[in-house]
């Protein structure tokens, strides 16, 4: 018998969390929903703990138990997490905790989880993996993307029909009114993915304006974003969408394309990531998607290997820097220099970065042996880390490690 | 520039048990027979040697072509052109001067071979057990018929020594070299720097006034003590201490205390590393 296993997608919203799963022997991503009869699928993003025998709730339990006790809930446990270490641990059970709600995946190993968030940075990256660690959750790959990225994970990993021609996405609440539009160019290989996002403030806020008049406004963009070319997908989320008022937009939407309505594009869309890392769905080997975050230059390093020089890929253009890291070891030269190559994926551009080390030990060529670690602080800064980890017995390592920071220039 | 990794490193090394090293890489291997080709044969192909290549090194195809050379009953040349090859470790005209050398190797004697180990146990920072090798070397060598390959060996064993911080030892056999040679002032200026170490300032001017030490030599030796000082001054645990002292100055003993332990504990590793116990025992 095939043994069980599962990938997970979690949004972090502002109103709250969802969670999707996908398990092995299946292949369908399911959102958990508190109710079977209608979609329920954002769960709070709340904590409360009983002032008598201190024990925690969260989402619907920690309200229903507040409320009882009449007490409050802690919201905003991802705000909370950003600001402490208790808010840390506290986001980390609340995790803990999402994952025990699908019953069909208790007990199952988790290979991926993949988080969604509005707009993913170094920080957050770093604090919900504090989180998970804190709560003791197992889980090898972690990863994050933006919801333009997760856009892409879900589209492109519906049948071909609905995205050939580019996909649309209205996503509206109280807060914002965004469109993002996904277009596929499929002359190269890969074939390039690139998101453009717009946001529409006359549109806002949704609460105590004119339907009508709403809707007119929302046709008018609607014509303008789709153009006259052809589409093939359209979708709408966001709690705007949920009553009908876009009557004459969506009669318009249907003409043009495939029109879908969904609470939960993201987090399905973050399942989908999952289910790319662990290699179902390999979209990541016939796609480069590209949005502001993604890394625009192929980084790689010069090497002599059999007496010959190459280039070593160390990263290719396409990751979301928040996501790209890399480790390398290689043996030391005497000249104590590491070149770091940096390509433009549009063009033939190549910088060369001359990393010297000369501090690190002197040693016969080749009787050094170092780690590379790359990784990124900020959207187009590099960080370069070198480790010397000496020569086994013959020379032991010195512990020295040199920092370097390279600032990407745009691709 | 950077070379490439061939293989994994691993996590259990290979110990090469005449030299008390572990081998955790293929290149590695590589540098440790070009050091050492004076002193290997075929026999340094074990089949533990290969096991390790296949399970630690990840080298499958590597351990099959070595087999299949040791099977049909190829040379140490041919199983070195071969790892060599592999591993790209050196350039062919690196390849081919190593395989002159085994050719000349054959050649040399057993304390030729032992004092090439013991300068590579020196040059890999382990002096007691280079001073192991060199005193096996001199066993075998007869003093009257070899004075200068003696005296050699003998001078190199001071030199261990004296990175020992055993400066008595060390201007023993410093003396002991410039007995067998007495035409090498080298290891007469060697011998006054090991005393000068040893004795203190009163002792080594009652010493040199005695023995009626020229003025040349004594600068010569003064020379020496200036340029290994500024060479000390530019270490970093030089550079550490001068710092912890100011802390002194300032009045922070807690402070200058916990540098000064940090300090103390990396000396002591540093020097655990020479395996100092080693010699003791083996000298007792």
């Amino acid at each position: 018998m095939e043994e069980k296993w599962v990938v997970i997608g979690i949004d972090l919203g502002e109103r709250g969390a969802q969670i999707s799963y996908c398990l092995n022997g299946e292949r369908e991503v399911k959102t958990y929903s508190l109710s079977r009869e209608e979609d329920q699928f954002l769960i709070p993003l709340e904590a409360y703990q009983n002032p008598e025998n201190k024990a925690k709730s969260f989402g619907f339990e920690a309200q229903a138990a507040a409320e009882k006790g009449k007490g409050e809930t802690e919201k905003d446990l991802l705000k909370g997490a950003m600001e402490s270490e208790d808010g840390v641990r506290l986001l980390g059970l609340y995790f803990s905790y999402l994952l025990h709600l699908p019953k069909e995946i208790l007990g199952t190993e988790v290979r991926a989880l993949v988080f969604s968030l509005r707009e993913v940075d170094q920080r957050v990256c770093q604090v919900l993996e504090r989180a998970v660690e804190s709560a003791g959750i197992q889980i090898p790959v972690i990863r994050y993307v933006s919801y333009g990225e997760s856009f892409f994970f879900y589209a492109l990993s519906q049948k071909i029909e609905l995205w050939r021609y580019g996909v649309v996405l209205f996503e509206y609440d109280d807060s914002r009114f965004e469109v993002r539009r996904l277009t596929v160019d499929q002359h190269l290989e890969p074939a390039f993915v690139t998101v453009e996002e717009k946001s529409y403030p006359i549109m806002l806020p949704f609460t105590g304006q004119d339907k009508e008049k709403l809707d007119r406004s929302f046709l008018s963009i609607a014509e303008g974003v789709t153009g006259t070319g052809a589409l093939s997908g359209v979708y709408l989320t966001g709690s705007a969408f949920e009553e009908r008022w876009e009557n004459g937009t969506l009669k318009f939407l249907c003409s043009r394309a495939r029109v879908f309505q969904g609470q939960n594009l993201y987090s399905k869309g973050a399942c989908y990531a999952a289910t790319d890392v662990v290699s179902w769905s390999r979209l990541s080997g016939k796609f480069v998607f590209l949005d502001k975050n993604s890394l625009r230059q192929n980084i790689s390093i010069r090497a002599i290997s059999k007496g010959k020089e190459e280039l070593l890929s160390v990263m290719d253009a396409g990751l979301s820097w928040y996501n790209a890291s890399a480790e390398k070891e290689v043996l030391l030269g005497q000249d104590k220099e590491i070149v770091v190559v940096l390509n433009g994926m549009m063009d033939e551009n190549e910088r060369n970065v001359v990393l010297r080390l000369s501090r690190f030990p002197d040693r016969p060529d080749r009787a050094s042996r170092v780690l590379l670690r790359f990784y990124f602080e900020e959207r187009d800064i590099l960080v370069v880390e070198i480790q010397d980890l000496g020569f086994g017995d013959l020379f032991p390592s010195s512990g020295m490690v040199q920092t370097e920071r390279i600032r990407l220039q745009e691709g | 520039m950077v070379y490439r990794c061939v293989g994994q490193r691993a996590s259990v090394p290979y110990l090469i048990k005449d030299a008390g090293i572990g081998i955790y890489s293929a290149e590695e291997l590589c540098y440790y027979i070009r050091e050492n080709i004076f002193m290997l044969d075929r026999d340094f192909f074990t089949d533990d040697l290969l096991s390790f290549m296949r399970k630690e090194l990840i080298l499958p195809e590597l351990e099959d072509k070595l087999s299949h050379i040791i099977q049909y009953g190829g040379s140490f040349s041919d199983l070195v052109e071969e790892l060599f090859n592999t591993v790209s470790f050196v350039s062919r005209s690196e390849l081919g001067t190593i395989q002159r050398a085994l050719s000349v190797s054959d050649k040399l004697g057993a304390y030729e071979k032992l004092r090439i180990k013991g300068d590579f146990l020196m040059k890999c920072g382990r002096p007691a057990a280079a001073v192991l090798s060199y005193r096996k070397a001199i066993d075998g060598m007869d003093e009257k018929k070899m004075p200068r390959e003696t005296a050699r060996i003998y001078h190199n064993i001071g030199v261990a020594f004296a990175s020992l911080f055993l400066f008595d030892l060390s201007a023993c056999n410093f003396e002991k070299a410039f007995s067998l040679c007495p035409d090498t002032e080298d290891y007469r200026i060697a011998f006054l720097a090991a005393k000068r170490l040893f004795l203190s300032d009163k002792d080594f001017k009652s010493y040199t006034d005695r023995e009626a030490v020229a003025k040349a030599e004594l600068d010569e030796v003064e020379a020496l003590f200036g340029a290994g000082k500024k060479a000390v001054e530019k270490r970093k645990d030089e550079r550490a201490y001068r710092s912890a002292l100011k802390l002194l100055d300032k009045g922070d003993k807690e402070a200058f205390f916990k540098e000064a332990e940090k300090i103390l504990i990396d000396w002591k590793n540093e020097y655990r590393g020479s395996s100092a116990k080693e010699i003791w025992d083996k000298k007792t």
